[in-house]
């Protein structure tokens, strides 16, 4: 699956990355690579749905497979 | 009954000595004279065996056997037309010591006369509240409180035992206050019958617990002396603060397991290690657990750091299942058993600051969940943090669950909670700006559904060590109905107000 979308930094649980998609929805990846891990940076992202539950609960957890600024 | 046989076998030696010496005109060493002096000396003993009160109490029961027998034995040795002035002296004497001491250590009050059953009504009286077992009834301890001539009455007489076994089953008993610390031992002794028993403290009226409370009002000087009290403004939002004050003249049932289920916790932190229930050397690679560790159960009033409700480290204590990982995520499965691992080891209060976008609850989390409700577990969750409907996150959307909420400083929808909206056991709690303890030691301010949701855990933590059979609807119902009404009631719940609750179960 592939969308794209802005970089935002969430300043609660602790803070971390997440994309929110042209689509309105929210993606949660468990690691943002550093090259693209800037507030506001536009990005496409290939990715994988995660069942995972983690401490953020914000969008979908996903696993990024490719992403790349555009 | 049982205390007038000391009297009688001091009576009975000393009429045997009297005798002796009617016989002998001294007390000659004879079979029958020493077995009247070992008799004697038994009596004596028994004194301290079978009278009730403190040592003076059965000091003075002594003199006075001692001087009845002697008066009676003098009586004796006139009818035997033998010398008895001094015996009667002597016997007259010990009397008049008795009664003297007796009424000097009741505070020189006249009037002691009672009749049985009745509580004296001339000195100070002490309540206890005493919960009988629900299959027990009064007259299985009115041997106990006749002795003690203390008196008894329903504590709850509007409350059968259909409605509420265990209120219909509690008496308040008033005796002397002298007695009442053997009274309340004797009882707690009766296993078979006695549930529990506890002092009925005297509590006054604390302003707004109306709901009404001052703009800007603080606590004259702190509740506690742990250094960052100041800095929890959830704690005082929460009515924690007055929470804390009742909390210092409860009396919990025993302590409650709050098991934090998340990244792990440190266990060694300063503000935690003495209230862990698992190996100290637990560590905690993300921090998540253990910050939400010290908002359930962080000792308050220990002189370090924060506080939480667990004023002393007497009310909660806490354990940890890391389910989740270092970077905090996790698989459903090691959550769903770690939910039953918690609860199978006895947890009291399950915390889960967690959760995945989920438009339908997975099985397995149904399955576990149902498991520790019927363990007696209660689970509380975090909505999530995407502020939509928490109905689509899960473990929220989990059936059994208490789900919580955020709220901001000023008591308004966190902007990042999800919200309520057709979920059973919604509660809200603050979630900004939370302090809490940090792995390696120290504090550091969090926010998210996350730190609002040990808040609720740790008070029902709480409610659950004052009354242990509380159960996960009695629980919300009564979160709710002592609750505070906010601007966003409808989307997030009502607030928890924790001194409303704890007075709620202590006060019933």
């Amino acid at each position: 699956m592939q969308v794209e979308g802005t970089v935002v930094w969430l300043d609660f649980e602790g803070g971390f990355w997440g994309i929110e998609g042209d689509d309105e929805r929210k993606y949660c990846p468990e690691d943002l690579p550093e090259s693209v891990a800037t507030k506001g940076k536009r990005v496409r992202m290939s990715y994988e749905r995660s069942e995972r539950m983690s401490t953020r609960m914000w969008g979908i957890e996903v696993d990024i497979t490719r992403i790349e600024a555009i | 009954m049982l205390a007038s046989i000391p009297l009688v076998v001091c009576v009975i030696a000393l009429i045997l000595l009297a005798k002796a010496r009617i016989q002998y005109h001294r007390f000659a060493r004879s079979l029958s004279t020493e077995r009247a002096w070992l008799l004697l000396l038994g009596g004596v003993l028994l004194h301290f065996g079978l009278v009730d009160g403190g040592f003076l109490t059965k000091l003075l029961a002594v003199i006075q056997s001692l001087g009845v027998g002697t008066a009676i034995g003098a009586v004796w040795k006139a009818l035997e037309e033998t010398p008895a002035r001094s015996s009667l002296a002597a016997g007259l004497l010990l009397l008049g010591v008795s009664y003297g001491g007796t009424w000097l250590a009741e505070g020189g009050s006249s009037d002691r006369s009672h009749t049985e059953g009745e509580a004296d009504d001339s000195g100070e009286l002490s309540e206890l509240l005493v919960e009988l077992g629900p299959d027990d009834k009064l007259a299985e301890v009115a041997a106990t409180l006749e002795r003690f001539k203390a008196t008894s009455e329903r504590a709850f007489p509007n409350v059968d035992l259909n409605e509420d076994e265990d209120l219909a089953q509690y008496f308040i008993v008033r005796c002397a206050a002298e007695d009442a610390e053997a009274l309340s031992k004797a009882l707690q002794g009766d296993t078979e019958n006695v549930d529990h028993v506890e002092p009925n403290l005297a509590v006054s009226i604390i302003p707004h617990l109306d709901g009404q409370r001052k703009e800007g009002a603080k606590a004259e000087k702190p509740v506690t002396n742990d250094p960052m009290l100041s800095s929890q403004w959830a704690l005082e939002y929460a009515n924690g603060l007055e929470a804390l004050t009742l909390l210092y003249a409860a009396s919990p049932r025993r302590r409650a397991k709050v098991a934090i289920i998340d990244t792990g916790v440190h266990g060694e932190h300063e503000d935690l290690k003495t209230i862990f229930g698992g190996d100290k050397k637990a560590m905690d690679p993300h921090g998540h657990g253990t910050h939400c560790a010290g908002i359930a159960g962080a000792v308050a009033n220990n002189g370090i750091g924060m506080a939480s409700f667990n004023l002393d480290g007497r009310f909660v204590e806490i354990s940890s299942y890391a389910a989740l990982g270092p970077r905090g995520g996790g698989r459903r499965e090691d959550i769903a058993q770690a939910i039953v691992d918690a609860a199978e080891a006895g947890a009291d209060v399950l915390s889960l600051s967690l959760g995945g976008y989920a438009k339908r609850p997975p099985q397995v989390y149904i399955d576990a969940v149902e498991y520790a409700n019927k363990l007696g577990a209660i689970v509380v969750v975090a909505a999530g943090n995407s502020s939509e409907a928490a109905r689509n996150h899960t473990p929220a959307n989990v059936p059994g669950v208490i789900v919580v909420t955020a709220l901001d400083r000023g008591g308004k929808k966190a902007r990042f909670t999800n919200t309520i909206g057709g979920l059973d056991l919604p509660i809200a709690a603050p979630g900004v700006d939370i302090l809490s303890a940090k792995p390696g030691g120290g504090y550091v301010n969090k926010s998210g559904t996350s730190m609002a949701t040990p808040l609720v855990a740790g008070l029902i933590g709480v409610l659950r060590a004052l009354r242990p059979k509380l159960r996960t609807v009695d629980v919300h119902k009564l979160l709710v109905k002592t609750g505070r009404d906010i601007p966003d009631k409808d989307g997030l719940g009502k607030a928890i107000d924790a001194a409303r609750a704890i007075q709620a179960v202590l006060f019933l």
